[in-house]
């Protein structure tokens, strides 16, 4: 459950990040 | 049970998580390949279970940064120290006041009048300072570390 449509989209783009790095 | 379950880390043992890194006011971390291992001594959060708590709405509010429960550590009959960890971020260093409250802002919290603490109505979260928040070179904001509860 996202707060709103920034929050998902963030959330989303910071993962993708992380998996990235990793 | 911790021990029966495999959740139990002797002290002694402490170091075969991962390299020291910078100690908090709540936690001693250690670096593995991938996670960020941190040993918390409950000194914010008062207690495990309140611990647990702050860590369920963190997971809510900052999922980029999630927190996974790992374990006790601690001395046998002694002391006992929850263990969590969390996603290494790389590339970021620490973000200015102004980006922090604007992140926040852009999820619908506001300012309240101490620096760092934000509300949204359904949840309180303070301590939002440079210390505990990261910004990468594109301008995302990870929030590491919070104390957050449910209003």
């Amino acid at each position: 459950t996202y707060l709103n449509q920034f929050h998902k989209e963030a959330t989303e783009r910071k993962m993708r990040k992380i998996a990235a790095s990793q | 049970m911790a021990k029966a379950g495999g959740y139990w880390i002797p002290m002694m043992d402490i170091f075969d998580l991962g390299v020291p890194g910078p100690s908090g006011n709540e936690n001693d971390t250690y670096v593995a390949e991938k996670l960020i291992f941190k040993v918390n001594n409950l000194l914010n959060s008062g207690s495990i279970v309140a611990l647990l708590k702050k860590i369920l709405m963190h997971n809510l509010l900052f999922p980029d940064t999630a927190y996974s429960f790992y374990g006790f550590a601690g001395f046998d009959g002694r002391t006992v120290q929850p263990v969590i960890t969390q996603p290494r971020i790389a590339d970021a260093h620490p973000a200015t006041q102004v980006m922090i409250d604007t992140y926040m802002a852009a999820l619908g919290f506001e300012k309240t009048t101490q620096e760092g603490r934000f509300s949204n109505g359904t949840y309180e979260v303070w301590d939002l300072v440079p210390r505990n928040v990261l910004v990468d070179e594109d301008g995302d904001i990870f929030v590491v570390d919070a104390e957050i509860k449910h209003i």
